[in-house]
């Protein structure tokens, strides 16, 4: 039983202990709890509660009879469902999962066993189509699925009656495939934004998953209209939202699926107009049902409380994402405009030559002044971020100088972002909001002040344990080989995560010691670690001979399985090269006198 | 620039698989993730860098060509404008709009015309003739001006580390 409690606490028992978005990211962030660590608990516990149902049949023949009987008297069965009681009562099956729903242990065995499903299919799922998933996509998978957790395990526990318990069964099974399909649905999206599926292999695959996921949700809101009738308007608005989510998704991903299949890759410019405007629609459509299910929470919620909080918090988020959304969109498409009316579009002279921001064929082009030409999506990314020409570096006219006012106005309009301020001393928290304008409302200031550590709503990360500093230490040595371990962990110490030091490690934050131990050790002559890299380079040399057909390798993905890769390959033969050539060089004469020549 | 960087990517090395240039190989460091590539460049000739065999790390960010990438060595390296750690300072690879040192102009810094092969290139050149003006490395940039005969033994020293050779008596 104690691996049983150990589970139901991994389930629902973590994410209770704090209404916060600290606890979101933290979890997120954390690798102690692995899906697949999940996945065998989960599978032991589901083959001991299936044991106990098979022993509980065999040992007592009389159960049967018994559940038979109770199943026929079920009248709430055969009224509310229209299920035919006198035939199902007999199946064996049927029997079982009336026994086990009845059973407060096996209750929970049975939910566990459905999220451990869930888990697997989406492990599958995964693997199946992406292969393996970057770091940063594992992370936004991980929240996408926590934070919808959180939300529903702060519906069910605040905003739905206590009396209503006997209702968390069907709950559970909603949130779990609702977080199933927002963590696919996040993943997806990400691959799809920054990954153009035309290009990959794996573009059917992406397919099939777009419209599984679409199915899925579908049949989602087919399910909830079917048993409108037994719910009341509140939970059925947030059922409805839920569903509206899931199919806006989906439908993204299935049209971003089919505007970059090989139908329309004829059309390049039409295509990227298309997945532009999807982006932004579904986006802010996202945003802006979330803002509204945010905001019948909190009128539902009863009285004044925390949970109104991070409602509010939750419906200023949405809101800023969506007005920052807009905003952006705005100067684009000012600045699409400042080039369609300054720069001429030709057609480009040389039939090959190619833009030197995404190096395909030019076609139907911009001109700037200096002549240099661009894709109009090129240019108006670079643009957005630089005024001159790529090529050339000469300044142009900046669309973005007209902008810039409207960026003012921007965050005034966005005030809401600054409004609800937190600021901790110590363990007080004091959330100051500053009033402004909220749509049409206008806001008046008041604050709050907690004294118990609620920073981690603002994102604050508590304070890791030894063990995961180890693993995270991992995670960064696994990049950074070369750098020592006190400096990483002193690191991770303050930033809390793996992620954010590998970010400082690369942005150079971390402070270097101008007289490491780097430099005394290239002059130390360490006789033990030259023989080594001796044997290993001789090691490396045996292999380049035997694969010498390395450099006829054309490029395909189908040969990235040969035991030595390309790069591999290459190194072996430069380092050879190298040497001989130093070897004969002068600064060798040292070496030569040893009778190191080869 | 959304879904282009992975494309770009993959014509870059397929055109450095087809026509590697001299002395430098670059590759993903797995096929499956095009943006993070590991690459080698050989020490440019008749300098104190000569015929060492270098290797880095570059990590693209998923807006590329619009953002530069970032480069590290993975091994020790002794230079004016690599920090201690390996990354390297070096103004093609800063983007439009930061600067920090504050001795560059904006037309030296990143732009979408620059590819892995061309920051390779640079990296090789600036081997050769270091920037004292504005040192990621103090020290080194100190010893360049100061006391070249001792920067070119550790620079030897380091070159014979890459090319698996014992150290020279000092």
């Amino acid at each position: 039983m104690d691996v049983y409690l150990v589970q139901r606490q991994m389930n629902t028992g973590n994410r209770r202990r704090d209404n916060s978005m600290g606890l979101v990211n933290f979890l997120s962030k954390s690798s102690i709890i692995s899906l697949d660590a999940y996945i065998a608990i989960s599978t032991i516990v589901t083959i001991i509660g299936a044991g106990s149902v098979a022993t509980a049949f065999h040992s007592q023949p009389e159960l049967q009879r018994l559940l038979e009987e109770e199943l026929k008297n079920n009248t709430r069965l055969s009224d509310s469902y229209g299920l035919n009681t006198e035939h199902l009562s007999t199946l064996t099956s049927f029997q079982v999962v009336h026994y086990v729903l009845s059973d407060s242990v096996l209750i929970w065995v049975a939910i566990n066993y459905y999220f451990t499903m869930l888990a697997i299919a989406t492990r599958v799922l995964i693997k199946v189509v992406f292969k393996e998933l970057s770091r940063q996509e594992e992370t936004m998978a991980r929240h996408a699925f926590f934070s919808y957790c959180l939300l529903s395990v702060v519906y069910l526990a605040v905003v739905m009656n206590p009396q209503q318990s006997n209702r968390v069964l069907p709950w559970m099974v909603w949130t779990g495939l609702c977080g199933f399909l927002s963590s696919m649905h996040f993943i997806t999206c990400q691959r799809l934004k920054y990954i153009s599926p035309s290009v990959g292999q794996g573009g059917w695959k992406m397919t099939f998953l777009s419209m599984f996921l679409f199915v899925v949700s579908i049949y989602m809101s087919v399910l909830v209209l079917k048993f409108q009738h037994h719910l009341t308007w509140q939970p059925a608005l947030l059922l409805y939202i839920d569903c509206l989510l899931a199919i806006v998704r989906s439908t993204y991903i299935l049209l971003r699926c089919m505007s970059s299949s090989r139908l329309f890759s004829s059309r390049p410019d039409s295509v990227r107009h298309f997945n532009y405007w999807l982006e932004l629609g579904t986006n802010i459509t996202c945003e802006f049902l979330q803002m509204l299910n945010y905001a019948q929470l909190t009128l539902v919620s009863p009285g004044l409380n925390l949970t109104c909080i991070f409602f509010i918090y939750h419906i200023k988020l949405t809101y800023s994402c969506m007005i920052e959304s807009l905003n952006r969109h705005k100067s684009h498409k000012r600045i699409f405009a400042h080039i369609e009316t300054t720069y001429p579009s030709v057609k480009c002279e040389n039939s090959d030559d190619r833009c030197v921001v995404c190096w395909e064929l030019l076609g139907e082009s911009r001109r700037l002044p200096c002549s240099h030409q661009f894709h109009d999506w090129c240019l108006m990314w670079w643009m957005a971020q630089d005024s001159s020409c790529p090529t050339c570096r000469v300044q142009l006219p900046s669309p973005l100088e007209s902008t810039s006012s409207s960026n003012i106005n921007n965050n005034n309009g966005g005030g809401l972002v600054d409004a609800i301020t937190a600021e901790q001393t110590g363990n007080n928290t004091t959330f100051r909001f500053n009033g402004g304008n909220f749509a049409f409302v206008r806001l008046p200031p008041f604050t709050i002040e907690i004294s118990t550590g609620l920073g981690p709503i603002f994102g604050q990360i508590s304070q890791p344990t030894e063990e995961q500093l180890q693993s995270m230490l991992e995670q960064v040595r696994e990049m950074f080989p070369q750098m020592s371990a006190d400096t990483i962990l002193q690191d991770l110490r303050g930033s809390g995560s793996a992620q954010s030091t590998i970010e400082n490690i690369l942005e150079g934050r971390i402070g270097w010691n101008m007289t490491s131990p780097l430099l005394t050790n290239v002059l130390e002559n360490d006789e033990t670690e030259e023989s080594e890299t001796e044997n290993d380079f001789e090691e490396s040399l045996e292999t380049s001979t035997e694969s010498n057909e390395g450099r006829e390798r054309t490029w395909t993905k189908s040969e990235s399985s040969e035991e030595l890769s390309y790069f591999e390959i290459q190194r072996a033969k430069m380092i050879e090269t190298y040497r001989k050539k130093y070897l004969a060089s002068e600064k060798a004469a040292d070496l030569r006198e040893k009778g190191i020549l080869e | 620039m959304a879904g282009y960087a992975l494309k770009r990517l993959m014509t870059e090395y397929k055109e450095l698989t087809t026509r590697p240039p001299e002395g430098i190989i670059a590759a993903p460091i797995d096929e499956d993730n095009f943006f993070e590539w590991e690459c080698l460049i050989t020490g440019p000739d008749d300098t104190c860098f000569a015929n060492g065999v270098f290797p880095a790390r570059i990590v693209f960010p998923q807006d590329y060509p619009l953002s530069p990438p970032k480069m590290r060595f993975t091994c020790n390296i002794f230079h004016p404008n690599i920090y201690a750690d390996g990354r390297v300072c070096i103004s093609i690879l800063h983007a439009p709009g930061d600067d920090p040192t504050g001795y560059e102009s904006s037309n030296e810094r990143w732009s979408p015309v620059q590819s892995i092969e061309k920051i390779l290139l640079s990296v090789v050149s600036m081997l050769a003739e270091p920037n004292d003006e504005s040192p990621a490395n103090v020290s080194a940039a100190k010893m360049w001006r100061e006391d070249r005969q001792q920067f070119e033994k550790i620079a030897d020293s380091l070159v014979r580390k890459t090319l698996c050779l014992p150290a020279s008596e000092l």
